[in-house]
């Protein structure tokens, strides 16, 4: 298991999308496709994690752990910005609705869940885990 | 990584060429570069990903709202890439009608100029 804290910032997104990618590397478990998938899951958990602690205030790293399974890389960001419900985002319009362009942010929620094979949000006394799983063989 | 822009003109078509990584830092920085030549009197515009190896929803969403921003101003966004990460993206968030890809430069420019020239 290997953990990793980073300050809220987004400047930081650069590195944890890299040692996400070298440990998943290492593992040799994931394609180099899927490893992508997860870099690009886990940068937008974390993305949304510093925004949402920009919103409260919080200046508490952010904690990520991945854990390098047989089948597969699960990896958990952990915020403390009191706490996400993402039944009360609203879903983006289909690709043939004429109001899909009014819509340039709110993409990260139906990214991740596209990404990763399982995706599941747990409140915290102080915030919300993101734990994002992606397996050797895609589910989809 | 960080994303560098450099913009070039080509048969009536700025053509803005990224290196690097477009996210949530760097896509802001490539809106303004875009902008500039949009309101500078060119808002035709191509624009080359195929050096962008990451691409995230703020990327995407920027890609979004420059598309607009050219259509608004009378021209057109054409991106090139053949990579798979930005295809996927496009395709996970329903972006892939709005968004269309060409393989390269040359068949952006050929699909037709805007002003019908």
């Amino acid at each position: 298991m290997i953990h990793l804290e980073i300050p809220p910032r987004s400047d930081h997104l650069a590195l944890v999308r890299r040692v996400v990618a070298a440990a998943a590397g290492i593992h040799a478990v994931l394609t180099d496709r899927r490893i992508d998938d997860l870099s690009l899951a886990v940068s937008e958990a974390c993305a949304n994690a510093i925004d949402a602690q920009r919103s409260t205030g919080s200046t508490e790293p952010l904690g990520i752990v991945i854990e390098l399974e047989p089948g597969g890389v699960v990896v958990t960001v952990s915020d403390h910005a009191g706490g996400f419900s993402p039944d009360e985002v609203d879903p983006i319009p289909a690709a043939d609705d004429p109001g899909r362009l009014v819509h340039e942010r709110g993409l990260g929620l139906p990214l991740m869940r596209g990404l990763a094979d399982a995706i599941a949000f747990t409140g915290t006394p102080d915030g919300t885990d993101v734990r994002i799983e992606v397996e050797a063989a895609a589910r989809h | 990584m960080d994303l560098a822009v450099r913009v070039d003109e080509r048969d009536g078509w700025a053509v803005a060429t990224a290196h690097g990584d477009l996210d949530l830092t760097t896509a802001p920085r490539l809106r303004e570069q875009v902008i500039d030549v949009v309101v500078g009197g060119q808002p035709c515009v191509v624009l080359d990903l195929q050096g962008v190896d990451f691409v995230d929803s703020t990327g995407l969403g920027v890609l979004v709202g420059l598309l607009k921003r050219t259509r608004t101003h009378g021209g057109d966004l054409r991106l090139v890439s053949s990579r798979t990460g930005l295809r996927k993206a496009i395709e996970l968030t329903s972006l892939d009608l709005a968004l269309p890809r060409y393989d390269n430069v040359d068949a952006a420019i050929g699909a037709g100029h805007p002003t019908g020239g």
